[in-house]
Formats: structure tokens, sequence, C-alpha cells
């Protein structure tokens, strides 16, 4: 059976060497730099995301995202409403508004967990996670925000650990995602260069996720279809500091 | 300046008249030309079947016709992109473990070129007072472009024809199916591709298609002879030849 | 159509895909939308483009180059991050971990996303055997799945299907109602899959990237399932060839401009995971467990031979498929594997076998256009020349090992088959023989031109005038012309 040192010795054996030998880095690879304002970078980022059918919307209060989000919520039946933890998103009060409307929020899994009981969130949290996804499915909405966002090709940018973001923003078959707009860089390597320098350079966040525009297929016939398992509809709201 | 003319096997025993009409063409621009008749073939077939070492004996044979030549001709001139590659890209490779033989590939290579290219990169002619009356579109061979990259030299060529009016067709830069053996080995799907390439120029409403490989041609009028179709089928030497 | 490995009946299958006028149709729209969309997208890149082109061949290169370094980095980080790491020789010993592994954390189903390295080590009926049941939940390849087909092209397995084809596989294995609106048949299929997604214990992917210095898989995707995958079940199973990591982060700001554009015609992909490690808590989201399965499987010899080395550089967008003239024909199933296309005939042969697809370096015009539509440059062409070569080599080896063996292995077939070969060995003796000997090459020349008037230019042609007219041959070689011409100067 094969094992690393079997193997990384089959490998030196192909590139003739007997050795491995740490290589000299690849000199950086630098792209043209975008010279934009950030009402360009906006706009393009704006422009983008349309493109992949996402909704972009600026708004410039916590009120706004609430009226946005009403808009969004069934008028007759109450609602079960998956929020993240992100900072910006309690910070706006959202979780409150909801509730006095009589939305049912699911909360993440930390908060989750505090309100089950220890037989539940035994054993690694694989039964946490069990009770969990079942109430996640029951959600309608999805409501977390972006770390960063990408101008060139309009996609979110969403980390782990700043934010419990990864089932929230893919199961329920709406994503409303929050964004301050001056988290927005001209290009993946602007991104990539900030991301590293942010979160990658001691331990890495167990998952880094690009969004662009709603879940798509188009394996039958090349048709273009949204909402095949993820979210049918994005939703972005774009501030800056929302008070 | 002098040239010598390496006409290639298609064209000296299945195209002669491409031949002929590139002599006619060089002579009239002023180019002294002469021809050895111990050239036989570049060897491409055997070499993109797999069989390297019969290729290398044959490409042997040529580079020593070539060098004798280059002993009193500035430049050798092919009426083919693909032999030309050849000569200019696979003799360099076949001869990769033989410092002599590449060394005299590397030389030869350097001073041979295809047709087009010779006329506009070399003469620094693009109108050679040829006329012509007809539409005319041009067909893209592969080696031509994508091995040596020549795309505009014959289309500049064309467009200073007298009476000749250029019309490109839809994706003239695809493959017409012939591939040397390929198109007897898998003649099926050969003559699929060439179906296309034929709707291509029948689109184009074009009454004659050009190109500067008779290989390429003879794929393409055998398809367009079967077909019944009236359009003509040029090699750029016979069209650049032409005086009404 | 099964999943039985069908290189070596090439002639027959790709018969059969020109006359199916279905497939003909949907390979002519695919081929042309993806090349359409495709030239977009790089126009929008402008000349930066070539750029990034030549910088991913310089990665590429640069980690297989030194593939035992990287290698070493990522796996150590994949296991200080909480991960295992599972070194594979062949599809066997992969199979077998990741079955024993289902095995003995009692796993019943497995959801998997879209992998061409399970496809293959056909890890499917691999789980199978082990009474796991394995299910695509890429749209495409859920449908090839219960077509019990194999896919037809590297990013949109089930193009040759039409939506009638789909309704008909949805109204017979799902028991639905039959429709043939793709917008109700993907939510059928979003309706399933998601019952699969909530019941499943293990999630397969394969990893688009592998990053040394933080030890992070890549995974690239549209729909929504590889993010389903590794982040529902408890365990996510990643399989990689070798060949897959690279060194930095900083490089995907390079590939992720490249792969989208070349596959899809997108700017960029709906979904990019980049995942690394296993939860750090257990009210965290994310797989407890996170297996990294390394792949051999034949690449260690490609990457010993120089002249092919670069076959290992593929990053499966499929691009080369579709400016492809002989796969715009034929198809994907034609090639008789998982891999089709320019890629599939330079990839197959290696990792089956020379003398199983020895057809498939054969079946190309060489025309380039794989190699310009490559995202990292790879040199299609000089590899196809260079298999045909090693085929014919192979075959001349073969020849002389087999002449001193037992009689048993002349069976009729086998003597044929190394007749044709052979015959074609003397054929091209012969022909070089020729011409490097002037005057036999004028004599041969006569001959044939004297034999094609006998058989009325066609019966020797057999090959080219089924399908073509041939010219009638001139009457005077070029050489003959020249020098009548050159006696009446003198």
């Amino acid at each position: 059976m094969a094992d690393k040192q079997e193997t990384l010795a089959r490998i030196r054996a192909a590139l003739g060497r007997d050795k491995t030998i740490a290589p000299k880095p690849l000199a950086s690879f630098t792209p043209r730099a975008v010279n934009a304002t950030d009402e360009e970078l906006t706009s393009r980022f704006c422009l983008e995301l349309e493109r992949v059918s996402a909704r972009v919307t600026r708004i410039s209060s916590a009120d706004e995202i609430k009226n946005y989000l009403k808009s969004l919520l069934p008028k007759d039946a109450p609602a079960t409403v998956a929020v993240s933890d992100s900072r910006a998103l309690i910070d706006a009060g959202l979780r409150e508004w909801l509730a006095e409307r009589g939305a049912n929020i699911l909360p993440t899994l930390k908060e989750f967990a505090s309100s089950q009981s220890p037989r539940v969130n035994g054993n690694n949290g694989a039964e946490l996670m069990e009770s969990y996804k079942r109430e996640l499915v029951q959600a309608s909405i999805g409501v977390t925000s972006a770390d960063y966002g990408i101008a060139d090709t309009g996609t979110l940018v969403l980390v782990s650990g700043s934010e419990q973001h990864r089932l929230i923003s893919l199961v329920p078959p709406v994503h409303v995602c929050l964004l301050d707009s001056k988290r927005i860089v001209a290009t993946l390597h602007d991104l990539i260069t900030r991301a590293r320098a942010e979160h990658y350079s001691n331990r890495a966040p167990q998952a880094m996720t690009f969004i662009t525009g709603p879940s798509r297929t188009a394996d039958i016939e090349l048709t273009l279809t949204l909402g095949v398992h993820g979210p049918r509809e994005l939703h972005v709201l774009l501030h800056s500091h929302v008070q | 300046m002098k040239a010598s003319l390496f006409v290639t096997c298609v064209v000296d025993q299945m195209f002669p008249r491409v031949g002929l009409a590139m002599a006619e063409l060089l002579t009239r621009l002023g180019v002294e030309i002469t021809f050895n008749a111990e050239q036989t073939c570049c060897g491409q077939p055997a070499f993109n079947t797999g069989y390297r070492e019969e290729a290398r004996e044959v490409a042997r044979h040529m580079l020593d016709v070539f060098e004798r030549e280059l002993e009193t001709s500035d430049y050798i001139v092919a009426p083919s992109g693909s032999c030309v590659t050849m000569v200019r890209k696979f003799y360099v490779e076949l001869f990769a473990d033989d410092d002599k033989d590449r060394l005299r590939a590397e030389r030869v290579a350097a001073r041979t070129f295809e047709l087009s290219e010779f006329l506009v990169r070399v003469l620094g002619i693009e109108d050679t007072s040829a006329s012509y009356d007809g539409r005319v579109t041009y067909h893209d061979s592969c080696h031509l472009l994508r091995e040596l990259g020549i795309a505009s030299e014959p289309r500049r060529l064309i467009q200073q024809v007298r009476g000749a009016e250029l019309v490109e067709m839809d994706r003239a830069d695809a493959c017409c199916g012939f591939g040397g053996t390929f198109s007897v080995r898998f003649p099926e799907i050969s003559t699929a591709i060439a179906e296309e390439k034929i709707a291509s120029i029948e689109r184009s409403g074009a009454d004659t298609i050009v190109a500067c490989d008779s290989s390429c041609l003879m794929q393409i009028a055998g398809l367009l002879a079967r077909r019944g179709s009236n359009v003509r089928c040029l090699h750029i030497a016979e069209l650049l030849a032409n005086k009404l | 159509m099964n999943h039985e490995i069908q290189t070596e009946t090439f002639v027959e299958n790709y018969r059969r895909a020109l006359v199916n006028a279905q497939l003909q149709r949907a390979l002519s729209n695919a081929t042309a939308k993806f090349t359409i969309g495709r030239r977009l997208a790089v126009m929008s890149v402008g000349e930066d483009w070539e750029i990034l082109r030549a910088r991913a061949r310089e990665i590429k290169e640069h980690a297989g180059n030194n593939l035992d370094y990287y290698l070493d980095q990522f796996t150590t980080n994949v296991e200080r991050l909480g991960g295992r790491v599972f070194w594979a020789r062949d599809s066997a010993e992969a199979n077998n971990y990741i079955a024993s592994l289902a095995r003995e954390r009692g796993a019943t189903l497995a959801v998997k996303s879209k992998s061409m390295m399970t496809e293959e080590i056909e890890l499917n009926r691999a789980l199978a055997r082990a009474g796991v049941e394995a299910v695509e939940t890429d749209l495409g390849e859920y449908i090839i799945q219960l077509a019990d087909e194999r896919p037809s092209h590297i990013i949109a397995p089930a193009i040759h299907k039409t939506r009638g084809d789909v309704a008909d596989l949805f109204t017979e294995k799902l028991n639905f109602e039959r429709t043939e609106e793709i917008e109700r048949m993907t939510a059928l299929a979003r309706r399933v899959l998601r019952e699969r997604f909530a019941r499943a214990d293990m999630g397969v992917t394969g990893a688009n990237f592998a990053i040394a210095e933080t030890g992070t898989i890549v995974l690239v995707e549209n729909e929504g399932n590889i993010r389903m995958t590794t982040s529902l079940p408890r365990m996510h199973v990643a399989l990689m060839g070798i060949e897959k990591v690279i060194p930095r982060l900083e490089d995907l700001a390079v590939f992720l401009r490249l792969l989208p554009r070349s596959a899809s015609g997108q700017q960029m992909s709906a979904y990019v995971s980049f995942l690394t490690g296993v939860k750090r808590a257990a009210t965290e989201e994310g797989p407890d467990e996170l297996h990294v399965v390394i792949l051999d499987n034949g690449r260690v010899d490609m990457l010993a031979n120089e002249h092919l080395r670069e076959s290992l550089y593929c990053i499966r967008c499929g691009a080369c498929l579709n400016v492809c003239p002989v796969y715009q024909k034929i198809g994907g199933h034609a090639y008789g594997w998982i891999y089709p296309g320019p890629i599939g005939s330079v990839l197959t042969p290696q990792l089956l076998g020379r003398e199983r697809a020895a057809n498939l370096p054969f079946a190309s015009s060489l025309c380039g256009a794989c190699r310009e539509a490559c995202p990292v440059k790879i040199n299609i062409p000089d590899m196809l020349l260079r298999l045909r070569y090693e085929i014919k080599e192979g075959d001349e080896a073969d020849s002389q090992r087999h002449n001193d063996k037992p009689i048993e292995r002349w069976l009729f077939a086998k003597i044929k088959n190394r007749f044709a070969k052979s015959a074609e060995r003397a054929a091209f003796k012969l022909w070089a023989a020729t011409m490097k000997t002037p005057a036999r090459f004028e004599r041969a020349a006569r001959l044939a031109r004297l034999a094609a008037q006998a058989f009325d230019n066609r019966l020797p042609f057999a090959r080219w005038t089924a399908t073509r007219d041939l010219p009638p041959l001139a009457a005077r070689s070029f050489r003959e012309e020249w020098a009548s011409r050159e006696n009446k100067k003198s």
C-alpha cells in the first residue's frame, strides 16, 4: 500500500532527484492595478451582481433593511427566518424586529445549542447538527452579512469565524446579504491579498465562501435555471455604516 | 534575390499547376528561382503517424537537398504551411538528441518560408498585380495559422487582387478535417468536419475558396465536387499568378 | 451505453455517434454556445488574458517540478488542522479506504459532488459493493446516474440528453408525473436530493485546487451541491490527484479568473469554497472528519515522462472539447471512457495503457484549436504526436516480444491485428526508402499515376473516395513539367 514517504520517493525519482528541496518561490505576480473611486467600484459591483440575476439595493438606515425584509416576508403566514450572528445584523436590531412581527427566528448553531438539552449537545454535536438541519430546512429566508465584495465579478465573500454563514446562506430559498460598501475591493487579486493578510496569516478560517449570484444550473439543454440546490434568490443590501 | 522552390510532394504529384503558378508568380516579382529535383517529401506522413525513425531518414535527405540549395539561394519557399511547419518546427524536434542534424535543421528552418509569408514578410509585397473576377473567401489552414501564426498575410494579398472581393466566411479558422492520415484513418469524422467547412463556404456567398495548402483544398474540393457545388477551389499561388 | 471501458471500439462508437441525429443537434448547439460564451468572457479580460495564461502555466510547471515539496507541505497542513490524509497508489487502494471508512462509521448513504477523480476510480461501484448508496448531486451527474451512463462532457455531463429524455427518466425512476418543463424538473431534483443531503452520513467531493501553504481545498461550482456536500454530512471525503496541489493562496487569483471563463464563459462561478480542516468546536458548521485521499493512479509515470508531463497541468475546464472539430462531431461517449476530447486522447492512453486506447491519439486532425483554448497552454497536439510515436514504438517492442510466445497466442484476431500493424510499419519503411532516393520516388510516383488511371481513380483510395471525390491526377508531375521547360530553355 502507498504511504506518504513511498509516494514522495517515487515522485522524487520521477523528477530525477533523491532529496526534497524547498524551491525558491515564484516571484509574486501583480496584475495591473485598477484605479477607481469607491463609487465606481460600488457601481461596478452592483452591475456585475445584477448581470448574474442578483438584486442589489443601496440602503442608508437600519429601517431600510427592515422595510426590504418586510417585502420578502409572506403576508399571510408567519415565516421562519434564519439570521446569522454577524455584528452588523445584531447592531441593526433585526432579530428583535422580526420577533415583533411574529416571525420564527432560527439563530446560529451556537445559539441553538444553548437552547438544547445536554444530550443533544453531546457527541461532538452530531445530534445537535441533526436537529439544527431539521429546523433550517423550514426557513424561507436566510440573512447574513458578507466580509468583502469583489467589484470586478460581483462576488460576495463570506468568511467563517466572523459569522456563521455556510448553511444560512445556502439552505433557505432566499438569501439576503448585507455588505458594507467600503469593503468592496476592485479585483480578485486585491481580495486574495487582503483576505490573506486579514484571515490567513495565522490559522486559516475553516471556510471562505465566494457567492456570485443565486444557485444556478444549465445541465438540461444548457437552459439556465436558478435555485437548483442553493437559493433561488439573492438580495444584496449595500450600506455604508448603518447606524 | 534567389529562392529555391520546395514544391512539396502533394503539389509535385497531384497539383503541379500550383507549383507552376508559384514559379510564374515569383519570376514575375523578380525572384530568381531554382528547383532541385532531388527533393521528395518533408516526412510529415511518417512523423504524424508515429514513425519517427522513418521520418528522420527522409528529413535527413531533405536537409541535404535544402543545404545544397542554400549554398546558391537565399531562401526556400513552399506553397504549404503544413510542410513548412514540418521543416521549421518538427525537424528541430526530430533531431533534438542529435546536435549535428539539429543545427542543420535550425539553419534550414531560419531560411524556409511559406509562400504568402515570403511575399509579405520577406519581399514586402502585397500587390502582386494579379487580377481575378470573383468573390473570394479564405480558409485558414491549421498549421499555417496556429503553428506559423500567419493569418493577415494571405488576406492582404487577396485584397490587392484586382477584381477579387474578399468575403470572410464564418469560422474561417476552423479545421477542414483533412489532418493527413487522419482523413483516411477516420474518413467519416474527417468528412463530417469538412461538411461544416463547406456549409461556411456556402453561407459566405463566395464563388471561390482560396487557401495556402493544397491538401486542405483537396479535402474541400473533394467534398464540394461530391455535392455538385460550383464553388471554385484555388491555391493562393494560382490566384496571385492569375491575370485576366 | 454502460460503464464498461469502450476505448477499444472507438471506430464503432464514433460511427454510431455520427448517425445519431439527436446527438448531432445537441453537440452543435452545446459546443457553439460554450465556444461563444468563452470567447466573450476572454474578450472581457482583454490583453491580460495571455498574461494570466502564461502565469497559470508557470505556476503549474513550478508546482509539478516541486511536487514532492508541495504535497508534503499541503498534507502536513491538512493534518495539522485535523484532517486525515490517505495516499493511494491506484483506484483499488482509494476505493478500499473509502469503503472501509464508510463501514467503520456505519455510513449507508453518501452524497457526491461531480468529480472526475471519482469517475476515474469508479468509486460509486465500490461503495455499492460495500453496501453504501452513493448519490450524485450535481443535476447533470444525477441525470446520468439515473440513466446508468457515463458523462459525455467534463463540465456538462448530460449535454447529450434532451429535456424529453430527462422527463422520461424522472417519470420512470422517480415516479413523478411527467413534465418537460425544465424549471419543474429542476425543482423535482432539488426536492429529491434535499432529502438525501439531510440523511447522508458522508459527503464525497473532488478538489479543483489544493493550496500547499494553507492546507486548503478549493471547490468551484454553480449549483450549491458541493457546498451542501461539504457542510451537511458529518464526514467529508475529498479525492484529488497528486497534481492538484498549487503553492499559494495568491495563485487562486490567477486560476479563478481562468477556470470559470474557460469552462462556462462565466466571469465567476456562482460558488467557490475554500475549505481548511475540520470544524473546531461542536457548535461550528462543517464536518467533524475530513479525509483527503491523494491518488497517484498513473500520475507519477506522467510526471516522469518529460514529453507528457504537462498533461498533469489540466484544470478540467473542458474548453478544448468545445473547440475541437472532432469532439464537435463525435461527442464524449465515443472516446470510450471518462475523459473525452483532445485532453482525453492524451490522458486516457496514459491512464488506461497505450495499447488499450491506441486509436485515441490518432483521432485528431492536429488542428491546434485545443492548445489555443487551453487556459494553461497545454500543448495537446505535440503530446498527441508524442503518444503516436510511443504507441508505434510499443507495437514494435510488442511484436518482437511475442515472436517466441506459445502458439495459443496466435489467435486469428491477434494475427490479423499484428499483421495490420507490421504491414503499416513495413509500408512506412518502404516509403522512407523511396523518399530518400529521388529516383525511386519518381518511379513510384509514375507507377501510382498509372495505377490510379487503371482503377478510374477510385479503388485504391476507397477510404477517401467513399465520402469525397479525388481530383483527377495530373498527367505530368511538376518535376516533369519543370524538366521539359528547362530542356526547352537550353
